[in-house]
C-alpha cells in the first residue's frame, strides 16, 4: 500500500546540515502494524513527518526518495493533491495530547473539521459522526464532551479525542508517533488495546513509532530498528525478538531492565549516538559496537541485506554472522 | 521498639485551592497525600509506584520538608525532623538529598560543572576551601564524568550525563538517604541502563538508603527491595518487590503489573491484561471508600464505596488494603 524508497531528509542549520533521514526505505500493507524503534533523534519521526510533508521548510528539505501510496507520489505530488490524501487516507496521531489540540477549539469541533473539508458533510450528519466516533474510542456521555474544551480533559481522553479525530475518515494507513508515551502504563494499555481493536475492525494499515520495545513486541506485526537516520534491522516481530541480528538491536533488547534479575548488571551501550551534522562513513554505530570487528566498519556503508526471509539486516559483515545466535543460518 | 532509620507517621499533605485574590477563602483541598505511613532500614531501596497525580512525588519531597507537611511525623536516623525548626533542620539536609526528574531543569544553566559541585561543599563546609577543586573532581570520577568537563556548562552535556552531574551534586554532602524522584525517566532506554547501574554501584560502595520513585515497574524491580504502591495519595500495597510481583493482592496492583508492555512478543500474546476502565478520581473531592472502588474490576458490594479501607499486615512484609477484594486466593 505503501512503498518508501531511499528517503532522505536533510536539516539546513547554521551548524551544518543535520543528515536526521539517511536514505531509508520500507513498505507497509494493508491491514499490517509496522513498528518503528530506536533512541531519540533516530529520525524515525522525521521520517514520518517526511511522508506527509510536515516537515517545516526551511530549515528542513526532503533531499531525495520517492513515497508512493495508491500510486502517488507523496514526496513530488502537488499540494492539491496531497491535500486530498492528507488527514484523509493518511492520517496522524501525535505524541503529546496536551499540545497537539488546539485550546481555543471545542472537541467537537476539531473532530468534525476533516468532515467538512473532506467529506462535505452537512453539520447534523458531521456531529452524528464525531459522537459515534467517540463512542467507539470508549468516551462516555459523547454528545456533551463535543461540546467541551481540552482543557476540561484529563490526559487518556486526550489521547482518546486524538485518536478518533485521525479514525473518523476511515484512513487506509494511521501513523502513531508515540501514542502513549506521555500516558501512565494503565492508561497506555487501554489506548494500545483501542487502537488494535479499530485497526483489526477496519482492516487499516498502522506505523506505530515507539521507543518501548514492550509496547511494540505487544502491538506491531512487523518491527523496523533505527540508528542514526538508517534502518539497521527489519524483522517480522516474533523473529526479531527471538534472532535479533544487529548488534544495536542486540544491545538494545539486552539493556531492558525488565529482563535483568534484582541486582545484575544491566547490559549497556557505551557512549552515545554520532553526531549527525558529521557525515557518517561507514557502520554508524561502530564507535559504540560491542562486536566491533574492525575489518571495514570504518570504511563501508553497510546496505541492507535479506538474512532470513523477511529479515533485513544492515551487512555489517563482521558483527552479524558472529552471534551463536546466527549459527542456524538459512 | 528500637526504632527505623526512616519512619514516616501518618503523614499528610493536602493543599488548599483559594478564590479570590485579597478576602481569599480556601474553597476545597487537593488531598495530595493523605495518610501515609512508612519505615525503612538502612542500606534499603524502596520503591513508590503509581500512576501520574498519585502524590509520589509529592510524598517524596515531604518526607524531605521540601514541601511542608500538613501533618505527620518523620524521624530520620532516631531525630524528629517534622518538627525542626528551620535553622536546626539546615544542618541536617546533608544527609538526605534528592535527585529530580528532569536533568535539563533541574541543573542551573548559568553555572558550571564545578559551580553546581562546589555549592554545597563550601556551604556546609564539607572540605576545607584549598580541597574543594580535589573533591568536586572525586566526585565527578566517581559518577562517571572525566574531571576534564569541570568547567563546563550543562547544554554542553547529554541527558545522561546532566543527570550525572545531578546525581554527584546529590553526593556531594554524602547523604545517607536519597530519595530519587523519576531519575531515569527522561532518559533514552540505552542511556537509562548506564544510570541504574551507577545507582546499583554507588549504593553498594556508600550502603546508601534509597526511596526511588517512578512509573516504571520495570525499572523498579529490577532495582528495589522493597516496593509501595501509591493510588490518590494512599499506600495501597507494600511489599518486597519478590513478594510484590510474583503475588500481588490488591485489584489496582493486579491491574498496573498486568498493564507493564513486555519485550517478549511471546510472552504479549499469551498474557491477560487487566484493562482498567476510566481515570483516576480527582484528589479533590475523593470518594469516602476506597478511591479504586469506581474502576475496581473486582468490585464486590456497597462497603467498597462508603468504608475507608485501613492498610493491614495480610502476610509478614506483605502490607494490603483490608478490603474484601484483596483476599489471597
Amino acid at each position: 500500500m505503501l512503498e518508501v524508497k531511499d528517503l532522505k531528509t536533510y536539516f539546513y542549520t547554521r551548524n551544518g546540515v543535520y543528515r536526521a533521514v539517511e536514505g531509508i526505505s520500507f513498505s507497509v500493507k494493508r491491514g499490517e502494524v509496522l513498528g518503528i524503534v530506536g533512541e531519540s533523534g533516530s529520525g524515525k519521526s522525521v521520517s514520518q513527518y517526511s511522508l506527509l510533508r510536515l516537515i517545516p521548510s526551511p530549515p528542513g528539505k526532503i533531499v531525495g526518495g520517492t513515497a508512493t501510496f495508491d500510486g502517488v507520489d507523496l514526496l513530488n505530488c502537488s499540494q492539491a493533491e496531497l491535500q486530498k490524501i492528507r488527514g484523509k487516507k493518511i492520517s496522524m496521531i501525535f505524541q503529546d495530547p496536551m499540545t497537539c489540540l488546539n485550546p481555543y477549539m471545542t472537541i467537537g469541533d476539531q473532530i468534525m473539521e476533516p468532515l467538512f473539508i473532506h467529506d462535505k458533510l452537512s453539520k447534523e450528519e458531521a456531529v452524528k459522526k464525531a459522537k459515534n466516533a467517540l463512542e467507539e474510542v470508549g468516551i462516555q456521555d459523547a454528545l456533551n464532551r463535543l461540546k467541551s474544551y481540552p482543557h476540561e480533559l484529563s490526559g487518556g481522553m486526550r489521547q482518546r479525542v486524538m485518536i478518533a479525530m485521525a479514525l473518523i475518515t476511515e484512513p487506509e494507513l494511521l501513523i502513531a508517533d508515540e501514542p502513549t508515551t506521555a500516558l501512565d502504563v494503565t492508561v497506555q494499555a487501554q489506548i494500545l488495546d483501542l487502537i488494535k481493536a479499530l485497526q483489526k475492525k477496519k482492516n487499516t494499515g498502522v506505523i506505530f513509532i515507539t521507543h518501548d520495545l514492550g509496547v511494540i513486541a505487544g502491538i506491531a506485526d512487523r518491527v523496523m530498528v533505527m540508528y542514526a537516520g538508517q534502518v539497521v534491522e527489519t524483522a517480522p516481530t516474533a523473529q526479531l525478538f527471538e534472532k535479533p541480528s544487529h548488534p544495536y538491536t542486540r544491545a538494545l533488547l539486552s539493556s531492558s531492565p525488565a529482563l535483568h534479575a534484582r541486582g545484575e548488571r544491566l547490559k549497556t551501550i557505551s557512549g552515545l549516538p554520532p553526531d549527525l551534522s558529521k557525515e557518517i562513513k561507514g557502520c554508524a554505530f561502530a564507535d559504540r559496537c560491542p562486536e566491533r570487528n574492525d575489518r571495514n566498519c570504518g570504511s563501508e556503508n553497510p546496505k541492507l541485506v535479506e538474512l532470513y526471509k523477511d529479515h533485513f539486516v544492515a551487512n555489517c559483515e563482521a558483527c552479524i554472522h558472529h552471534s551463536p545466535s546466527n549459527t542456524s543460518k538459512a | 521498639m528500637s526504632m527505623s532509620f526512616l519512619e514516616v507517621k501518618n503523614i499528610k499533605t493536602h493543599f488548599p485551592i483559594q478564590k479570590g485574590s485579597f478576602f481569599s477563602k480556601t474553597v476545597a483541598t487537593v488531598k495530595a497525600v493523605d495518610g501515609v505511613s512508612l519505615t525503612l532500614e538502612q542500606g534499603e531501596v524502596l520503591g513508590l509506584v503509581g500512576e501520574s497525580g498519585c502524590g509520589k512525588s509529592t510524598l517524596g519531597r515531604s518526607i524531605l520538608r521540601l514541601i511542608e507537611p500538613t501533618s505527620g511525623e518523620i524521624f530520620f536516623d532516631g531525630k524528629e525532623i517534622s518538627s525542626m525548626d528551620p535553622k536546626a533542620l539546615r544542618k541536617e539536609r546533608p544527609q538526605f538529598q534528592m535527585i529530580f526528574q528532569d536533568p535539563y531543569a533541574s541543573l542551573d544553566p548559568r553555572m558550571t560543572v564545578f559551580d553546581t559541585l562546589s555549592e554545597p561543599l563550601i556551604f556546609h563546609k564539607i572540605v576545607g576551601k584549598d580541597e574543594v577543586e580535589n573533591e568536586v573532581q572525586r566526585l565527578m570520577k566517581m559518577v562517571g564524568l572525566a574531571p576534564r568537563f569541570i568547567h563546563k556548562y550543562p547544554h554542553e552535556f547529554s541527558g545522561g550525563q546532566r543527570q550525572r552531574i545531578a546525581i554527584a551534586r546529590a553526593l556531594a554532602l554524602r547523604p545517607k538517604l536519597i530519595i530519587a524522584d523519576e531519575p531515569v525517566s527522561a532518559l533514552d532506554v540505552s542511556i537509562q541502563s548506564q544510570i541504574l547501574n551507577l545507582l546499583m554501584d554507588l549504593r553498594n560502595e556508600l550502603n546508601l538508603t534509597m526511596i526511588f520513585i517512578s512509573h516504571d515497574l520495570g525499572v523498579v524491580k529490577y532495582l528495589c527491595d522493597r516496593v509501595a504502591v501509591m493510588y490518590l495519595g494512599k499506600i495501597i500495597e507494600l511489599a518486597s518487590s519478590d513478594e510484590l510481583y510474583a503475588n500481588p493482592l490488591h485489584p489496582y496492583t493486579k491491574a498496573l503489573l498486568s498493564a507493564i508492555p513486555l519485550p517478549d512478543p511471546q510472552a504479549e500474546k499469551k498474557r491477560e491484561r487487566i484493562i482498567l476502565q476510566g481515570d483516576p478520581p480527582s484528589p479533590i473531592n475523593p470518594p469516602p471508600g476506597c478511591s479504586f472502588a469506581p474502576r475496581c474490576p473486582k468490585k464486590s458490594s456497597a462497603l467498597c464505596e462508603t468504608k475507608m479501607p485501613q492498610l493491614i499486615e495480610i502476610k509478614k512484609d506483605h502490607w494490603v488494603t483490608d478490603c474484601p477484594c484483596n483476599v489471597p486466593a
